[in-house]
Formats: structure tokens, C-alpha cells, sequence
């Protein structure tokens, strides 16, 4: 049977098919474009998060011969009051450096916005702590935060204020370590929030400000809302980074007076290398990442509700 | 090889040792070849790290077969980066061939099989044999009766006292018992504001916990080193004076990582009559010391509770050679080792750092004994030698003693009660012993 | 008052009075430390503290130098550091593409992947990582220092959230064009983005810079290690004099080389971060 040609069956086959290889060489180049990350990420991120996994589920030294103990450790873990301590604390530590930084981050990005002449100049200043290295700073702040020597209590004196006994109180470290980070993290959190202020459109303010609105009404029902998505990302960050504060702790109290200002990551550095329970310090590990994963993932369905994207 | 052997000053009095003769000779025959080089890992900053340097470097200088690199690794003090580090290197098998390891830190390294067994080498030996070293300065480095170290910095605490503030105050003596120490600093407390003078810095620190606990007649553990009996009265009856004298404003106590410093600071400038420290302490003393301070600063025994007998825990640091390192790299180690602990280097090493010599026989030689002339105070520390107690080390003594450093800081830094605390931190070390 | 009088003039020299009381509150740690860096040790920490230094002491600044072989020190630093953020612009840039630009499967689970990724501080690696390097021989080399961190999850993050500012319909004309996707992001998305490489760039590299952990933990000899090392060694027993003022100088030239890459680039960094599709 003569037919004079592909009929319009074939031709719609063969672009089908023609787009189905034009699909798979782009899956393919995405793969390969992927691949030299998640070759590096794999081999010293996942895989070492897979294998404490099955750490997790033993009782080991790091040097001794190990015995598997199931999930024994997690239930440890669940009914060791020191652990949900160290829980609290980063909780606690988490909160108290995002209620410090990010209202004064956002104030400080607002009169920057203002565009004075000089701005160049406070935001190099306010992000001048984030260049130095935690270890330094821990000390300084160390030596700063000293209750009779140091130069805070001197300042708060000059004040008639009797300063605190810093790290010498449990109430008082948990502040001080707070401040520090606070400290460190504020001219990020600024240079964030001057970016999202500077994507609140000029017209929208000022067609608010021709309704009546301004001032604190205007931030609270304009501004803030047109730069809820960099908001988002401050949280998102700012949990994340809080979550796994370890060198402050480490430099400046050692997780004491006591154990008031152990969190979780220094509670995981001095199970493996403190105390020698490998196990232990694999279980901190896996639960650590998996309260992010979950913290995460709730910001992010929390976030439909209120963060507002321009499109 | 002769002038090898006299140089090494190792083998030269023992050349009837033939297991000896054969190690340091096949080690000079390897030698003949290419200098064995060895690592050896330390955990001293600061200061006392050019000491290190400098003493390596004289033995390299003097060993021309051995080149000894002497490599920081972050403190030393237990679970100090130094010894996270040994941890890694073991687990995977790159170890160095010596090490130098906090004095209570042997047991969870030792128990693993980690560490070379000494005892055969030390029989050899010319002044590392058991009977050669001071009194208790064995027992921190041995584990269920094998020796594994053999001491390389060593302290224990004392007690630092201001003669002339003591003399102001009408004292006559330094407090021999905890509730003297407490009368007298009652006396010597003076001033207020800037200007005012504690009589006593408190220490809190769980190496000076050690001497509290065990010179009450407490114990730390029981006998089978498997239960926390630290936590009775008795035992913690010194930490309750010491906390009392920080409420009634008669003792000073500082928080943070920097304690002992400023408790040092303190008392070279006067602000304090009395201390715990360490003879180490010296160094950094020597260089704040207001000129009075200077001419008036003695050193005493550490108290006791009366009519106790005093017990003063080991400090500072052993040595440690690794059964993973190669043979010839050992026997490198072992000479090197040996050289450290000969008395013309002890007493170099304790005149530079404040450190004790480790041997009767740094300790009688004539250059010691000239210096001790000079230094009088440090009689004081090697008579309180003879109190050097053997601590119940089992693998959970780091972590113990991490847990009660926590619990020093809650009695001193937030005052709570010292009994309560203690037991709590007690029972936390009671749940790891029993494997929980 | 007028409101045009408060929006001119008093409203802005109050901001600057706020500006400049914060400015001072948060450099003023700075301040004290380069007194302190000058001072004698005994003069570094007293009540009130000196706003002048009573005498200076250049040697602190020679005698830290000396504390540690800096110099080698600082070489190792600057080495490493650019070879990891180097790495990392290349593979953050190619995956970031990916995830943004091209159509393929599986991109939400890479992506979350990816976050993990972002989640996990080096603590917790750390002892799988060191086995690794054990079995391929590379403890105490600079590839123990710089392989483990050629992946960047914040780096893909970075740059994906910056990437998802281009009009895909620019990299759509492109690709009809025939442009091959290398080349759309060589020509296209790099030249569009620059400021969130910048801003990566920046970012990471002051974070690799001054990270003491890592290098503490895989390096042992002094040819490989890095200049935070070199500050610890300040710190190293309770049982010696803490040098607080050569402290405070090594911090005056540990810190010199980041706050001058900080210093030409900040003013990408605001751009940077604006680009991240923050806004």
C-alpha cells in the first residue's frame, strides 16, 4: 500500500519523540551540571550523616571495639534530664538572639534607608563584628564582660547601674553569650533587611502616605508586609545559625556555670570528645538535623501564610 | 657508636642490658642510615610552649640520629583539643610516636590498647625505673598495673600565701585545715569597692577538688571505682567553707574560662592574701608581681579538714608512646623520653617552668639544689610530694571530672547548695558507670 | 512643625544620632582592642579602661608575629581559603542553574537534599569525615582542608534564591538561539548576578577564613596549618601567662586581609543580597 508520505500520526510520534530526547538530554545536562556539588556533598555531607545514623545505634568509644545497642541511646537520650536541658538552653538561646537582633536589624536598616550621606560609613561599621573570627571575639568579650575589671560594668557604672556578674551567673552567661552573638550576627541581619527595604517600591509608600497612612501605621501595615519574603529568609537563617552555635559556648564558657549555657551542638562536641560515647554524640547529631529539618519545613508551610512574594 | 651511646646518655650505665643495647642499636643502625624522625605531640601555648621548643631542640642538636618534631595540638587538659585529636588519630590509625597526655586522662587510651606498655623498658633504664621517680608520681600513668607514661610536666596544687598581709593581720602561720583558712581569711579581708583585699581566691577547678575531697577523708569513688562517694558531708565539707567565705564577701570567685588566670593576677598585685595553685603558676606570678608581693609571697600545703590527712592529687601532664607507631619510631620515642626525665634536664625544665622535677635524682643533683637555695619555695612543694595520692582513674574519670567542674560552678558561680549539687552530679556519673 | 521640616531636617540628623550612638556601641570592642594591642600586658585589663593607650609597645605586634610561624601561617590561610571559595563558585554556580534553569526530574527532592546540606555544622561530620581522610591518606594535607568544602549547600542556596531573579523568558530567547546552557550561564546569568557571587565570595570566604575547628582537627604540622591556630596558641595552658596584648595584635593582622575584601566589596553586598530574590 503506497502512502505518499508520513501521514500526521507519524509526524506527531516523532516530535514527540524528538521532544522526549530533547527532554531527557536536558535531565541529563541538569544531572551533570548537579553532579560536581553533589559529588563533594555526598561524599562529606550525606554519607557521614549515613553513617551516623548507624553510629547512633551504638555504644563506642572511637577507640575501643563497639557493641550494638539498637535504639538505645535515643531512649537514653529522651530520659536524660541533662539532655533536655542542653534542649532548653538552645531554645532559649535561639530566642533570646532573635527577639535581640532582628527588631534591632530591621530598625537599623530603616534609618539606613534614609540615605544620609554618610551611610557607608555605619553599615561598614555594623558589619565590621561579622568579619572577625568568633574565636577572637569570644575572647575579647570574654575579657570585656569581666564583672570587676571589664569595660561593660565600667560603662554601666558610669550609669549608676550595678552590673551584672556576666559569667559568673548562669541567667547572666545565657545574656552575655546572647549579646555577643547578637553582636556579630547585627550587620548581617541589617545588610538583609536594607535589601528588602530597598524592594519596597517608592509609589506604594507614597500612595500610602496620600491616604493618611504613615508613620508606625505605615511600617506596620506596608512596609513590613512588602518585605515579608526577606524577613522569611532572616528567620530561616537566624534559626538555623542559632541551632548550631557551638564557638562562643565553647570559647567563652564551656558551656558552664554549671551546665546553663550548654546547647545542643557543644553538649554533641563534649559527648564525642569529652566524654568518649561516640553513640551518644551520633544520636545528638541525627536528632539535631532531623528538629531542623522539621523547624524548617514548618517555617516554610507557616511562611504561604504570610510572606509575600512580588511577582 | 660509642660517642652515639655517650651522647644519647641513655645506655651508658646499663650496658650490661642487652634487650636495651639491642633497642638503642638497631635504632643507631637505622640511624647509620637515615635519622628516624618522629613526632611528638604536645598541648602547652603560650609561654611554656618555647620551653618545649627549646628542649627539643637541644636534644636534636645532641641526637643526630633522631629528629624529634615537637607539633601543638591545642591544650592539653582533658578533653582539651589535644586530646580529640589523639582520639581521631587512633581511630584511624595515623598516630604520632609520642604524645603528651593530662595525668588523668590514661584509662579510656590505655584500656583501648592504644598505648605502648613501659614496664620492660623502664627495667633497662638508667633513671626511668620504677624506684628511680618521686613518690606518686608512677600511678597517674599506669592502668590495671601496666605502666603506660612516665612523667613529663608535672604539679601539684599548693597554696600560695601573702607573709606580709599575714604578718598585718597578726598571723603567725598559713593555715594548716580548711576552718583555719576560714578564720584567717576572715582577718585578712579588708577594704571595699576597688580597693578591696579578699583573703582568699577560691579555685574552681576540679583539680583543686581533688585535694578537697580527698584530704576530708572523703572518697571520690568506692573501691570497685564503679560508685560516686563524693558527694558526703564529709567529702564535701571544704566546698561548703569555701562557698560560706564567697557569701560573707571573704572570698573571691571567678567564672569563665579565665579563673585561674585572674586568680593569679589577683594575688601577684595584692588583691588577694591567699590562693590554690600550681607551682607552674610561677611564671606568669613572676611577671605581675607588684614589688611587695614580690619580697612577701610564700607557698604552703594545701588544707586539710582536721585531723585528716593530706592528699594532693598528681597535675600536669605524662608522656605516652603509641603501639601503632612503627618499631624504630618507638624506640626513637623511648630515647627521647629518657633523655627528658635525665636530671640535667629536669632541672632545666623546673627552673625555666616552675615545673617539678620528676626524680630523686633531678632533685638531689647539685644544680638543683644550688637553685633551691635561691628558691627557697620550692621545698615547700617537694616536701608536699610525699602527700601525692594515687586518684581512682577508671575510663569515666575525664567525664566525671568534667561533671563536677559543672558542679564546682554551680556552687561557686550561683551558690547553690553544696551537698545537693554534688549529689546530682553524683548520681549523673553513677548513670554512666553502671553503662546506662 | 511642618511635616516637610521633620522629613528634612530633624527627622534625619535624629536617625544620625541613633546611627552613630550604635556605630560607636558596636566598634568600640575594636577600639579596645587595638589599645590593648599596643599596651603592656598589665595595662589590658583595668577598671576604667584606658580610652588612650598609656605606652606603646610596637614589640607586641613582633612578638605575636613570633608566637607562631604566622607567616607561614598566613600563606596556608590565604591558599585555602581561595581555593575552597574558587571551587565553590564553580560548583555552586553550575548546580544553582540547575536547579533554577533546567527542566528535570527529581529537582524538589535535590533541593531539599541540598538544605539538609545547609543544616549540618561541621561538628557533626567531623569524625566520618576524618576516617575518609584517613583512607585516602590526606590528613595533615591541604586537601583535607579544602575538598570536603568544594560542595556549599548556603552557596547553592545563595545563589539559586539570587538566579530566580532572571526573567526565565531571557534564558528561554537564549536557548532558542541555541545557545548551549554553559554558555547562558557564562553569558547570561554570571554577568546578571554578580553581586550574589560577591556576596558568596565574601560571605564564605570569612567564614573559612576564621574557622579554628577544622584545621585544629586535621592538620598537625605547621606547613599546612592556618592563622585561627595560631591564635589559639595564645590560649594553650591554664598554667602560663596569657599574653592579652600580643593576643590583641595577632587579632589586628589576622584580620587585616578580610576586612580589606570586605571593604571593596561591600558596597556588592547590598546589591548581593537584594538579588537573592529577598526582596
Amino acid at each position: 500500500m503506497g502512502s505518499p508520505g508520513p501521514g500526521p500520526q507519524t509526524v506527531t510520534v516523532r516530535r514527540r519523540r524528538r521532544r522526549s530526547s530533547y527532554q531527557t538530554r536536558e535531565a541529563l545536562t541538569g544531572f551533570l551540571f548537579l553532579s560536581p556539588s553533589f559529588v563533594f556533598l555526598t561524599a562529606f555531607v550525606f554519607i557521614p550523616l549515613l553513617y551516623l545514623m548507624y553510629v547512633s545505634q551504638l555504644h563506642w568509644n572511637l577507640i575501643s571495639t563497639s557493641s550494638y545497642v539498637g535504639l538505645n541511646n535515643y531512649a537514653h537520650l529522651f530520659h536524660d534530664a541533662y539532655f533536655t536541658s542542653t534542649v532548653r538552653n538552645t531554645i532559649v538561646f535561639t530566642a533570646g538572639v532573635m527577639v535581640l537582633t532582628l527588631p534591632t536589624a530591621f530598625a537599623a536598616a530603616f534609618l539606613l534607608n534614609m540615605r544620609l550621606r554618610e551611610r557607608t560609613f555605619y553599615r561598614s561599621a555594623f558589619l565590621a563584628p561579622y568579619v572577625f573570627p568568633l574565636v577572637a571575639s569570644g575572647i575579647v568579650w570574654t575579657l570585656m564582660l569581666q564583672p570587676q575589671e571589664g569595660v561593660v560594668n565600667w560603662f554601666l557604672s558610669l550609669f549608676g547601674i550595678a552590673g551584672p556578674p556576666w559569667l559568673n551567673s548562669g541567667t547572666w552567661a545565657m545574656v552575655a553569650i546572647v549579646l555577643v552573638t547578637s553582636w556579630q550576627y547585627f550587620g548581617f541581619y541589617t545588610l538583609i533587611f536594607l535589601s528588602g527595604l530597598q524592594g519596597v517600591p517608592r509609589d506604594v509608600l507614597e500612595a500610602a502616605d496620600v491616604d493618611g497612612v504613615s508613620g508606625a501605621r505605615r511600617i506596620w501595615s506596608v512596609t513590613l508586609p512588602m518585605m515579608s519574603s526577606s524577613l522569611f529568609f532572616a528567620t530561616v537563617i537566624l534559626v538555623i545559625q542559632s541551632f548550631q552555635v557551638f564557638t562562643q559556648v565553647f570559647v567563652m564558657t564551656g558551656g558552664g556555670p554549671d551546665s546553663a549555657t550548654t546547647t545542643i551542638v557543644f553538649y554533641l562536641y563534649q559527648e564525642a570528645f569529652q566524654f568518649f560515647q561516640m553513640g551518644t554524640a551520633a544520636t545528638v547529631a541525627v536528632l539535631l538535623l532531623m528538629s531542623l529539618v522539621v523547624l524548617t519545613l514548618l517555617q516554610l508551610l507557616a511562611s504561604r501564610r504570610w510572606v509575600y512574594y512580588e511577582s | 657508636m660509642k660517642t652515639f651511646l655517650t651522647r644519647v646518655g641513655v645506655v651508658a650505665m646499663s650496658g650490661a642490658m642487652l634487650a636495651t643495647t639491642a633497642l638503642v642499636g638497631s635504632s643507631q643502625a637505622a640511624a647509620a642510615r637515615k635519622p628516624v624522625t618522629i613526632q611528638f605531640w604536645y598541648g602547652l601555648g603560650g609561654t611554656l610552649e618555647g620551653y618545649v621548643q627549646k628542649m627539643v631542640d637541644r636534644f636534636n642538636a645532641s641526637h643526630p640520629g633522631i629528629k624529634v618534631e615537637a607539633l601543638y595540638q591545642g591544650s592539653y587538659s582533658g578533653g582539651g583539643p589535644e586530646q580529640q585529636k589523639l582520639l581521631t588519630a587512633i581511630a584511624s590509625g595515623s598516630v604520632p610516636a609520642v604524645a603528651q597526655m593530662e595525668a588523668n586522662s590514661i584509662a579510656p587510651f590505655a584500656a583501648a590498647g592504644a598505648l605502648l606498655p613501659l614496664d620492660s623498658l623502664m627495667k633497662h633504664s638508667s633513671w626511668d625505673q620504677a624506684g628511680d621517680f618521686l613518690h606518686g608520681m608512677l600511678p597517674s600513668g599506669s592502668w590495671k598495673g601496666v605502666q603506660y607514661a612516665i612523667p613529663f610536666n608535672r604539679s601539684v596544687p599548693v597554696l600560695f600565701y601573702n607573709a606580709q598581709m599575714f604578718h598585718k593581720a597578726g598571723i603567725g602561720s598559713p593555715p594548716a585545715t580548711w576552718p583555719e583558712l576560714a578564720k584567717d581569711a576572715k582577718l585578712l579581708t579588708h577594704g571595699s569597692g576597688k580597693n578591696k583585699v579578699y583573703g582568699f581566691d577560691v579555685l574552681p577547678d576540679w583539680w583543686p577538688w581533688e585535694s578537697w575531697t580527698l584530704s576530708s577523708g572523703g572518697k571520690i569513688l568506692n573501691a570497685a571505682k564503679n560508685k560516686a562517694l563524693f558527694d558526703s558531708a564529709q567529702a564535701v565539707a571544704p566546698m561548703v567553707i569555701q562557698q560560706q567565705l564567697v557569701k560573707e564577701g571573704y572570698a573571691k570567685v571567678y567564672a569563665g574560662s579565665n579563673y585561674w588566670t585572674e586568680d593569679k593576677t589577683d594575688f601577684a598585685t595584692g588583691k588577694t592574701a591567699m590562693y590554690p595553685g600550681s607551682p607552674g603558676d610561677i611564671a606568669q606570678l613572676d611577671t605581675q608581681f607588684t614589688p611587695s608581693v614580690r619580697a612577701n609571697w610564700r607557698i604552703a600545703f594545701m588544707p586539710t579538714m582536721p585531723g585528716e590527712k593530706l592528699v594532693v592529687p598528681p597535675g600536669g601532664g605524662n608522656a605516652v608512646i603509641f603501639r601503632k607507631a612503627p618499631k624504630a619510631q618507638q624506640q626513637a620515642a623511648w630515647v627521647f623520653m629518657q633523655w627528658f626525665t635525665a636530671p640535667a634536664q629536669q632541672v632545666w625544665w623546673s627552673e625555666h617552668t616552675g615545673y617539678l622535677p620528676v626524680t630523686g635524682a633531678a632533685v638531689d643533683s647539685a644544680a638543683y639544689q644550688k637553685y633551691l637555695k635561691t628558691h627557697p619555695q620550692g621545698r615547700v612543694v617537694i616536701a608536699e610530694l610525699k602527700h601525692q595520692g594515687v586518684m581512682p582513674l577508671n575510663t569515666h574519670y575525664v567525664q566525671m571530672l568534667q561533671f563536677v567542674e559543672q558542679g564546682i560552678q554551680g556552687v561557686f558561680d550561683e551558690l547553690k547548695p553544696v551537698q545537693a549539687t554534688m549529689h546530682g552530679v553524683a548520681q549523673r556519673i553513677d548513670q554512666v558507670m553502671s553503662g546506662g | 512643625m511642618s511635616r516637610r521640616v521633620w522629613r528634612t531636617y530633624v527627622g534625619p540628623n535624629v536617625a544620625r544620632l541613633v546611627l552613630i550612638l550604635v556605630a560607636a556601641a558596636v566598634i568600640f570592642p575594636f577600639y579596645w582592642i587595638l589599645i590593648g594591642s599596643v599596651e603592656p600586658n598589665n595595662a589590658v585589663l583595668v577598671s576604667p579602661p584606658h580610652l588612650w593607650p598609656v605606652a606603646v609597645h610596637l614589640s607586641n605586634f613582633v612578638k605575636a608575629w613570633r608566637a607562631a610561624p604566622f607567616g607561614i601561617y598566613y600563606v596556608n590561610s590565604l591558599f585555602v581559603t581561595s581555593a575552597i571559595v574558587f571551587g565553590q563558585v564553580i560548583t555552586c554556580a553550575l548546580a544553582a542553574y540547575a536547579l533554577t534553569f533546567i527542566r528535570m526530574p527529581f529537582k524538589g527532592l535535590l533541593f531539599f537534599l541540598v538544605l539538609v546540606g545547609l543544616m549540618s555544622p561541621e561538628q557533626v561530620s567531623v569524625v566520618p569525615v576524618f576516617l575518609e581522610m584517613h583512607d585516602l591518606g590526606w590528613i595533615n594535607t591541604y586537601q583535607a582542608l579544602i575538598i570536603p568544602f568544594l560542595g556549599s549547600a548556603f552557596g547553592i542556596f545563595l545563589l539559586r534564591q539570587s538566579f530566580r531573579s532572571i526573567p526565565p523568558s531571557l534564558i528561554e530567547a537564549a536557548r532558542i538561539d541555541g545557545a548551549p546552557h554553559w554558555r547562558t550561564l557564562v553569558g547570561i546569568v554570571v554577568p546578571n548576578t554578580r553581586p550574589a557571587f560577591i556576596t558568596l565570595i565574601v560571605l564564605n570566604s570569612i567564614f573559612h577564613y576564621n574557622d579554628l575547628f577544622w584545621p585544629l582537627m586535621f592538620t598537625n604540622t605547621d606547613n599546612v596549618r592556618t592563622l585561627p591556630i595560631g591564635l589559639d596558641m595564645f590560649f594553650g595552658s591554664q598554667e602560663g601567662l596569657v599574653p592579652w596584648n600580643q593576643m590583641m595584635a595577632a587579632d589586628v593582622f589576622i584580620v587585616i586581609p578580610m576586612f580589606l575584601l570586605f571593604f571593596f566589596a561591600q558596597r556588592y553586598l547590598v546589591e548581593g543580597v537584594v538579588s537573592t530574590g529577598i526582596k
